[in-house]
């Protein structure tokens, strides 16, 4: 099959299935999973096979531009890049997987308690979600962030509200379009309990827009945490936040040592990218269009 | 058409009383107060209680509140006691050159990602449409403030032909401030070498800031005349005998200007957040370098100004960009009335 | 097919709009000879918070010192090649042409030099002086004004214009220093009377060598030569413009050294390594009477405990924090005050050599749980203690302590220091002025009267009599032991760990001929060309 037919044939097909969801991905998208798979477990398993360390300052070896022993060059303390960098790029990842983990499940809740039950709630909820979508995103985490005080937890917080206002709206209007389909005043007439009616009638539905806004979710989360970073907000010492490390290489950059900023740069790109290339398939497969602009992507 | 209107517009007033209160809350409940901040060590205990009082720290929070949304709207913005000023002139003397530095970027963004949709999708070619996509990767991945680095580093130091982290103008031009635009005072000034110095200093901040934004409008902008090409219009104006670019032009991009103005008023959003980081890595004088110091200070004053007037903006360039749309496109007040 | 030259043309377009920019680029390269080359380009880390000489309380760059007179000055010390630095210990008349001490110590008498105006043409005379200091007095700065003793000033005098009497409650000798301090300015008091306190957070009623020309908070303070003053003083500063650039970070302060900045102030030490083989500027590192410090919290776990402070100063690695994130920079004392202050003795004050057995014993006698727990809070706004908290955290782990670092932001960092509220942490710190006494009198006491920081809340009841009688002390001898006694005091509590006294880098580009070094960021420009 060509490309084309194989996205027309997967187009329209409304749901993803459990079985075979590799082969739908387009080739590009296979690869950005392969790739994140290949990085989280390196980052997972660094101190099984990567002999230098991540924390142990030694002012001898400061500055040092990239080799064989230290690939990646080492930073102004003399601690190793390659394996902060390796370092960082796991906690970018799990942080993003739980920043997108608790923006979905916030903002689905919201948005199926505030599509099933109109009025005053939906009202409530709706003018909330209105008031967060007031700010751009990142100012919003940033500004949370900052009142919250430094700390990995106050900047999942500050990017989890800044994000799961857009995953309400999402899921919102798919909520009312199932509404407006019958089954759910059918199930309810039936006697069927709520809970039941959302796990069985409302969930599948709007499943397909939960997994891409989840995808979306982690890109953002990963970045805005690496800005919260680069301004000083955001995960402490020493742990090795990509953010942070391109903050600390900046001054050193002008003077020429280069590699400090470049290469968590280059590993953020690499993961952000990828989970990108995975979203966009995704939508593809999963029918959903851009949420601001209608476009279909 | 105007109750749609006047409906959207009480819709964006209540976003941005919403919007005030979250300000509000997010500096408010965090502990810690700015007092010893501002006034040092040898402060007495009474100094302190002073400035507190003198700033309304020790009221109840409904008070504070409302002191807050009144000062705000009517542009009694207090002083900053990171540096004595008042915020009002802290702004005056920052807004121009973010404004400055957004509009260009906007304009060659815009410009850049419309052009390169239309070429790419007129008549498709395989390496174009690899490069775009590549490209609208990098700047969808890439952070803001890295990219700065990495383009201070190759063509400010690698390749000295640029200048670097360096703000508006080489130091060694003076140019009286006129309207706070660089681009415009250096002509004002009459002076053309610092006009052409002021346009250097842009290309980097610009591209910078640029690319995350042009990574977002010209995939939008492609997926919306992709979409368009595909349907049997474009073939049945083909039929009529009608050029194939008239067609085009007609059908698949009138519509895909609807897709591309809700985009600006997005755009406007990253643009905002962008400077923020931007401005940082090229120490421009702007708005954005202000937040980050003063969000360190724990400067109240400044920092909820900047929150309000970026959620202000985003409210209102978003609702004049539903009204336009109206203009655009009718069918979307049929939408609405479903 | 038409189309396609459409898009060409397009492409053309953006093409010449491209070779449009490189020609600007390559003509825009060169620097433009404008009146800017004359005047002296000074760029610095810390912007002022005011104007106002009396909001100011160190640790930011102050310039007001430029712009209005003191009743005193203090002197320069020579060190060759054109660099000299401030001698706090030598006080020289200014506003004041001379001046009489009673022999009790409790009057001075100092007759003004006339002839001396304001912008507003309101002479400066005795009551100037008069308002200044009763200003003064009643704000934050009374501390610096009264050497931290309040009641000090009993009464100041004006028999006549030309001269003014300050009554003292006690001896104080260090009094000269204390009014030779930019918190002493003699301000315009026609015009703080009608434009009130807060015009001066912004703007100059002053008398200085060097007036105001503009100023954008937390960007340029540009400042020119004031007509009448040399004429006044019998000497002018060495440049007549001068222009302060305020930089965000390390990095935009070395791209000004880069675009050739006179003087560039602030560079942390690890920047000003990169630029050692850079042969087109002058690095030059200068002693102060700045250090940075460990504090220890006295008054909660684990740091209540004498042991575990004895320990720790025993397993600090002091080299490794000196040649690493301080480069060198810097010198090594175990003492209550830093070297270049009054009565220090360095035979009495060596640091201590690291000895990480006794650490260890120490803590194995101390009776606390082991690995010893705490967090160390830095502040954001100083990138050198992140480093320094990263080497502390790696070379103590071994000696049995397991640090966690919190960074905190400035205004939050400002108030876990005044309120107690951390366990450990890593602070700047120096006297407004050079005045061993003054400095104790807050950093060491027991208790706070009434304010300055005792961020540790040490506590040496002996070492705090002491220092009282030092200071009413006029015999600069008897002073000397009795500072000798409080060093023997302070070494036995182990109270905190000075990690290094600063010698800072200022990097000169090479058209710099003279430069003054004055102490705690006073910044005398006047001999800056």
């Amino acid at each position: 099959m060509t490309e084309t037919e194989r996205i027309v044939a997967v187009r329209g097909s409304g749901q993803a299935r459990k079985a075979g969801w590799f082969r739908r991905l387009s080739g590009s998208a296979r690869v950005s999973v392969i790739a994140i798979v290949v990085i989280a477990v390196a980052a997972a398993t660094a101190k099984l096979w990567w002999p230098e360390s991540s924390d142990q300052t030694n002012a001898a070896a400061a500055l040092m531009t990239p080799s064989l022993s230290h690939p990646m060059g080492t930073d102004g303390l003399g601690r190793d890049v390659f394996a902060r960098v390796l370092e960082g790029a796991g906690i970018s990842l799990a942080a993003g997987l739980i920043i997108a983990v608790a923006a979905v499940a916030v903002g689905g809740a919201l948005a199926i308690i505030a599509g099933l039950r109109p009025g005053a709630i939906d009202l409530v909820i709706m003018r909330i979600t209105d008031s967060l979508l007031a700010f751009p995103a990142l100012i919003l985490a940033i500004a949370v962030a900052a009142g919250l005080g430094s700390g990995f937890f106050s900047a999942c917080v500050a990017i989890v509200v800044s994000t799961f206002p857009l995953v309400t709206r999402v899921v919102r209007s798919d909520v009312l379009r199932i509404r407006g389909g019958g089954h759910i005043q059918a199930a309810r007439a039936l006697g069927v309990t709520p809970s039941r009616i959302v796990w069985r009638h409302v969930l599948p539905h709007v499943s397909s827009a939960l997994l891409v806004q989840f995808a979306l979710v982690v890109a953002f989360g990963i970045i805005a945490l690496a800005g919260l970073g680069f301004i000083g907000l955001g995960i402490q010492l020493p742990t090795p936040e990509l953010g942070a490390m391109i903050l600390d290489g900046a001054a050193p950059l002008i003077g020429g040592a280069w590699w400090i900023s470049i290469f968590p740069g280059l590993m953020l790109l690499a993961i952000v990218a990828s989970v990108n290339v995975i979203a966009d398939s995704l939508r593809v497969i999963l029918d959903q269009p851009d949420e601001l602009t209608g476009a279909e992507l | 058409m105007i109750s749609y209107i006047s409906r959207r517009f009480g819709l964006a007033l209540l976003s941005i009383l919403g919007a005030s209160i979250v300000a509000f809350i997010v500096f408010r409940v965090a502990p810690g107060d700015p007092a010893r901040q501002a006034l040092g060590p040898f402060a007495s205990d009474e100094q302190l209680a002073q400035f507190r009082a003198d700033n309304l720290l020790d009221q109840s929070l409904p008070a504070q509140y409302w002191a807050f949304i009144r000062n705000f709207f009517t542009g009694d913005w207090g002083y900053s006691y990171g540096s004595g000023a008042k915020v009002t002139t802290l702004f005056g003397d920052t807004l121009a050159p973010t404004i400055e530095l957004a509009v260009v970027t906007f304009i060659v963004t815009v410009a850049l990602a419309t052009w390169l949709a239309l070429v790419s999708t007129y008549r498709p070619r395989r390496w174009l449409d690899r490069l775009i996509n590549a490209l609208a990767y990098v700047g969808l991945g890439a952070p803001a403030f890295w990219v700065g680095l990495v383009l201070v580093l190759v063509f400010s130091q690698w390749l000295p032909v640029l200048p670097g982290a360096e703000g508006q103008l080489d130091f060694t031009y003076s140019v009286p401030t006129v309207t706070g635009f660089m681009l415009v005072d250096t002509l004002l000034a009459g002076d053309l070498p610092a006009f052409g110095n002021a346009i250097t200093h842009l290309i980097l901040p610009v591209a910078t800031l640029g690319l995350a934004v042009f990574a977002y409008l010209v995939r939008i902008l492609r997926a919306s005349l992709l979409a368009v090409g595909d349907q049997q219009f474009v073939l049945a104006a083909e039929a009529k005998g009608v050029s194939r670019w008239t067609a085009f032009r007609r059908h698949a991009l009138h519509n895909a200007l609807l897709p591309m103005l809700t985009a600006s008023g997005i755009v406007l959003g990253q643009l905002l957040a962008g400077t923020v980081l931007v401005e940082t890595v090229f120490n421009w004088p702007g708005v954005g370098n202000l937040l980050t110091r003063s969000i360190g200070l724990k400067d109240y004053s400044v920092v909820d100004v900047f929150v309000m007037l970026s959620a202000t903006a985003y409210v209102l360039v978003n609702f004049i960009v539903d009204v336009v749309q109206l203009r655009v496109d009718p069918r979307i007040l049929q939408e609405e009335q479903k | 097919m038409k189309q396609q030259y459409r898009f060409r043309r397009v492409a053309g377009a953006f093409l010449g709009v491209a070779m449009v920019v490189s020609a600007l680029v390559a003509c825009s390269g060169t620097s433009n000879t404008t009146t800017q080359d004359k005047a002296l380009r000074v760029v610095m880390a810390t912007a002022p918070t005011s104007l106002d000489p009396i909001d100011q309380f160190g640790g930011t760059d102050t310039l007001s010192g430029n712009m209005y007179v003191t009743l005193l000055r203090t002197g320069t010390k020579d060190l060759g090649n054109g660099l000299s630095t401030e001698n706090g210990a030598d006080v020289e008349g200014y506003l004041a042409k001379d001046w009489k001490v009673s022999d009790d110590g409790l009057t001075y008498t100092f007759h003004l030099k006339p002839g001396l105006t304001f912008a507003s043409g309101t002479p400066v005379d005795s009551a100037a002086v008069k308002y200044s200091f009763e200003r003064a007095l009643d704000s934050t700065a009374e501390a610096f004004i009264t050497t931290l003793t309040p009641g000090l000033i009993k009464s100041i005098d004006t028999p006549d214009a030309d001269t003014v009497v300050f009554t003292l409650s006690e001896p104080r000798p260090s009094v000269l220093q204390a009014w030779a301090s930019y918190s002493s300015a003699i301000v315009d008091p026609s015009v703080v009377k009608a434009k009130g306190a807060k015009w001066l957070d912004t703007n100059e009623a002053g008398s200085g060598p060097y007036e105001l020309v503009s100023y954008t908070p937390n960007r340029e303070l540009v400042m020119k030569e004031r007509p009448g003053f040399a004429k006044w003083a019998g000497w002018a500063p060495k440049r007549q413009n001068v222009t302060v650039q305020f930089a965000a970070d390390d990095s935009a302060l070395l791209l000004a050294v880069k675009q050739g900045a006179d003087v560039v102030i602030g560079l942390t030490s690890q920047s000003v390594a990169s630029l050692k083989n850079d042969s087109a500027v002058r690095v030059e590192t200068f002693e102060s009477v700045r250090t940075r410090f460990l504090n220890l919290a006295w008054s909660k776990a684990p740091f209540s405990n004498a042991k575990v402070r004895e320990a720790l100063t025993y397993a600090v690695d002091l080299k490794a924090i000196l040649d690493g994130p301080a480069n060198g920079d810097g010198q090594l004392y175990y003492g209550p005050s830093n070297p270049n202050l009054p009565f220090f003795n360095k035979e009495l004050a060596t640091p201590i050599t690291r000895d990480v057995a006794k650490a260890e014993q120490l803590l194995k006698d101390s009776g606390e749980t082991l690995p010893i727990r705490f967090t160390l809070s830095i502040d954001q706004g100083a990138p050198v203690d992140k480093q320094i908290a990263q080497v502390l955290q790696s070379t103590l782990k071994p000696a049995g302590f397991d640090i966690q670092i919190e960074v905190l932001p400035t205004a939050e960092f400002s108030e876990a220091t005044y309120a107690d509220g951390f366990q450990a942490q890593i602070r700047e710190d120096a006297p407004g002025y050079a005045d061993t006494g003054f400095y104790l009198g807050y950093a060491m006491a027991c208790v706070l009267k009434p304010v300055g920081t005792n961020a540790s809340h040490m506590c040496m009841p002996e070492a705090d009599k002491l220092l009282a009688a030092a200071r009413a002390t006029t015999d600069p001898e008897k002073a000397q032991a009795k500072y000798d006694e409080i060093t023997r005091i302070w070494r036995e509590n182990y109270p905190q760990i000075p990690l290094f006294a600063m010698s800072p880098a200022i990097v000169l580009s090479k058209s710099v001929t003279s430069f003054e070094y004055s102490y705690d960021f006073s910044n005398r420009v006047t001999d800056w060309g």
